[in-house]
């Protein structure tokens, strides 16, 4: 990842050309006229650029590999609400959003604690341990302020995506988040649904799939 | 027409700010997008900043202290307060709508106060409010007239927009708030 960690130039600009289908680098096609102006980029979103193209094969050799095993299937031994996890969203639950010229959208998702990106982004504040070497993180943007769990320092993609799955199979402890609006009857019957399961290690999880596409992130609540 | 609800705008250092009645209303929500978000939109031009929202910026954008978020299944664009954590109680649910950027879902659940208009609404302001900024009247109106649609105009007077307002069903709701100006402490 130290090479990728570069916030002056875009590290291989035909690589990010190249990759396709990922809406948090579409934007910036978009934006950037295919990456041709590239000096239209604030050093903090080149440097969210570079580590959406260090991300992209590890999250593509992940996501073959689910598919390849048919998937992974969440089920709530009480509610019964259960789905299959087709794909995980590596780039939202791993680095965040980010959009062009407004960054305050960078608070939502990115529970990999790269130290670099987060101090380009955030104004950081009380750090407090969640155990297993997870932990809690104040962070400002704007008016918006809050916390976030993150996955332990020096935690590597397959880790996490190995830490998320293993926590899923701890069946006796994956529970069903329903909707508060929704009775169970139709809740079960959407095809986007959220769940908490807990790793042997005790650290709470939270996922949410949409469609078969998972978000993730550690979580103290 | 008739004028549901309204909220003026006051020139003041070559910017507009809201004048509040002092409790929150709906409509509110619209002027602080206007006082808030609408400088990114005026430096753009709101012709391009349209272009944006239909391209880059589909399902809308965060400012300081508004949120603008897009719901193209229904044509719909809801303005949002941005999240406060330490105001109401985040239940998993809840949690997980804010990770997952489900903002509208939130204002659904009314985690937060918002309004909400047509996309079509929300462009037509965006090119009604580029050209009375350009005017530089003293107050610009922003109001819901009876067919739930947001418009605006502007007045180089007071007097001017009293009588307009008068004129439109609203002559006693202002000349109460006028008892009880607040003026916004977004300066």
């Amino acid at each position: 990842m130290i090479f990728h960690l570069n916030s002056e130039k875009i590290i291989d600009v035909e690589r990010l050309k190249s990759i396709e289908g990922i809406e948090q680098i579409d934007k910036y096609r978009d934006y950037t006229n295919n990456f041709t102006d590239p000096a239209k980029l604030k050093p903090e979103e080149i440097l969210y650029l570079n580590l959406c193209d260090w991300l992209e094969p590890q999250a593509i050799k992940i996501n073959a590999a689910l598919k390849k095993r048919g998937g992974i299937k969440v089920i709530d031994p009480v509610s019964k609400a259960e789905v299959i996890i087709e794909k995980y969203d590596l780039y939202h639950s791993l680095l965040g959003e980010m959009k062009p010229e407004f960054l305050n959208n960078v608070t939502k998702g990115g529970h990999l604690p790269i130290a670099e990106l987060k101090s380009a982004l955030f104004e950081t504040g009380e750090i407090k341990s969640l155990g297993n070497g997870f932990f809690d993180m104040t962070i400002k943007r704007g008016s918006n302020k809050r916390l976030k769990s993150y996955f332990p320092l020096g935690t590597n993609i397959e880790e996490a995506v190995v830490m998320i799955e293993e926590a899923i199979l701890n069946e006796e402890f994956v529970k069903y988040i329903k909707p508060e609006n929704l009775s169970i009857e139709k809740a079960l019957k959407t095809t986007e649904k959220t769940f908490e399961v807990v790793h042997k290690i005790n650290q709470k999880f939270s996922i949410h799939i949409n469609n078969g596409i998972a978000k993730f992130y550690p979580n103290a609540l | 027409m008739n004028i549901k609800e309204f909220i003026i705008c006051e020139l003041d250092d070559n910017s507009y700010y809201p004048v509040y009645p002092g409790n929150m209303e709906n409509i509110d929500y619209v002027a602080i997008f206007f006082n808030d978000g609408f400088r990114y939109v005026y430096r753009d031009g709101a012709s391009t900043f349209i272009e944006k929202l239909k391209t880059i910026y589909k399902d809308g954008m965060n400012f300081e202290r508004i949120e603008l978020s897009l719901d193209n299944e229904n044509d719909l664009a809801y303005m949002s307060e941005p999240y406060d954590w330490s105001k109401k109680e985040i239940t998993p649910e809840i949690d997980a709508l804010i990770e997952t950027q489900s903002t509208i879902e939130l204002c659904h659940r009314d985690f937060l106060g918002y309004v909400v208009m047509t996309k079509e609404n929300l462009f037509y302001l965006l090119l009604k409010w580029e050209e009375l900024c350009n005017k530089k009247d003293l107050y610009i109106l922003i109001y819901k007239d009876d067919k739930d649609l947001y418009d605006s105009t502007s007045f180089d007077s007071k007097e001017l927009m009293n009588m307009f307002l008068a004129e439109h069903g609203q002559q006693e709701e202002n000349e109460r708030r006028i008892k009880t100006e607040s003026k916004s402490t977004f300066r």
